[in-house]
């Protein structure tokens, strides 16, 4: 499995030579593709060799292309890659809807605990309000207390002025934060053989990645950690901000009581979520827990 | 969690008669389709992250060995090999930018 991540950001060519990918800049280097996880394209004078996408689709390397702002607008995925695509799009139709109800309450539940475990890592307010909250998520979130802390929790993290709406740079790292942990998820359930458009709960006609956009809830309260943490409003996006944004993927995060990189936690998430789809039995899925921000350490 | 080795090749292989050049030219490829850099002429390396890939990539590479020859594996931590001195000569530019840093800037 891969656990390289690279960030692309100066203009340059991506090619393909013995199964390793070569950057050409000013000097040539190349890296072994089995070793890729994630590449982040932000700079657009880069060209890229149709038998270089076609090698990174083989090897489950999940490409991010980003837009003239360098926010991540587009991803590259393998096209039904998994040896059984039609068992796993069988399965994902049968989910029972108490099924999907109670996977729902579980991420919405883990959602507002990291959200608590956010704010109480920041020595904030309202940890203990957003940990009230996540007992009373009923099966399927029907009262909704997933936007109602939501509402809650933003105002605690950045004060009662912020809305995500905005065009600050506070809303574009988040931006930033999100996509990436949104296609690394992405990248796991595809790997996996699931449909990524085809959710638990979110389900838009026009979203490719409602499977993703599930699973993913968990992990936001990350990157509004290392934002709330390190942005300040009146910095600019700098290259920097980016490329820890990016880094995120390789922070500590707790699964079932152990500490893994957020990129093989997402991996742990959506094989207890095969298990959990096999057995019918929501319990068996295991969701990260929120740690406070620091980079993994391998002994 | 497991840690980063770096695996170590060194080999001398017959180039004499053209079989042994193909032998030779098949065992290079292999160890560069394995994403195997060139340290420097017949000393190949490798970054396996932790004990199982490095066994992993023993037991590919003694399943793909030329018939004749010399060839020696080793392994050390990523530490250790970081430690190497270069005595004379430069850094490749390889060297310098792959380490077993996970997010590599371009």
């Amino acid at each position: 499995m891969g656990w390289r991540h690279l960030l692309i950001r100066k203009p340059g060519k991506l090619s393909v030579r013995y199964n390793q990918l070569v950057i050409e800049q000013e000097e040539k280097v190349s890296i072994a593709l089995e070793d890729i996880c994630s590449i982040v394209i932000e700079e657009q004078a880069v060209s890229v060799t149709a038998a270089a996408l076609s090698k990174m689709a083989e090897y489950n390397i999940t490409l991010f292309t980003c837009d003239q702002r360098r926010l991540p607008n587009g991803v590259l995925q393998p096209f039904q890659k998994h040896s059984r695509q039609v068992g796993v799009l069988h399965m994902q139709y049968a989910y029972s809807k108490p099924f999907k109800k109670r996977i729902w309450q579980r991420i919405v539940i883990q959602k507002l605990i990291n959200q608590g475990k956010c704010l109480k890592f920041l020595n904030k307010e309202g940890a203990d309000e957003l940990y009230r909250i996540s007992k009373t998520v009923d099966s399927g979130d029907s009262n909704n207390r997933e936007a109602y802390g939501a509402k809650k929790y933003f105002q605690y993290l950045f004060g009662s002025e912020f809305t995500r709406r905005s065009d600050s740079v506070v809303n574009a790292s988040l931006n930033y934060g999100y996509a990436i942990m949104r296609g690394l998820v992405a990248r796991s359930l595809v790997g996996y053989g699931f449909f990524p458009c085809l959710g638990i709960y979110h389900d838009n006609e026009l979203n490719k990645f409602n499977l993703a956009d599930d699973f993913m809830e968990v992990l936001r309260p990350l990157v509004d950690l290392y934002v709330a943490q390190h942005i300040q409003l009146d910095d600019g996006f700098s290259p920097y901000v980016r490329a820890d944004l990016y880094n995120l993927a390789n922070m500590d995060i707790l699964v079932n009581g152990e500490k893994l990189t957020v990129v093989n936690a997402v991996e742990e998430m959506t094989k207890s979520f095969v298990t959990a789809s096999r057995s019918q039995d929501p319990s068996l899925l295991k969701l990260p827990e929120l740690l406070p921000l620091q980079l993994h350490m391998y002994e | 969690m497991s840690k980063f080795m770096r695996l170590l090749v060194f080999f001398d292989l017959p180039v004499v008669t053209n079989r042994e050049k193909r032998e030779y030219r098949r065992f290079r490829t292999f160890l560069l389709n394995e994403g195997y850099d060139m340290l420097q002429f017949s000393v190949y390396s490798r970054v396996c992250h932790g004990h199982e890939a490095t066994d992993k990539h023993l037991a590919r590479l003694k399943h793909n060995l030329p018939p004749r020859g010399s060839i020696r594996a080793m392994v050390v931590t990523e530490k250790q090999y970081a430690k190497m001195q270069l005595l004379l000569g430069e850094p490749t530019a390889q060297e310098k930018k792959i380490t077993s840093t996970q997010l590599t800037l371009f």
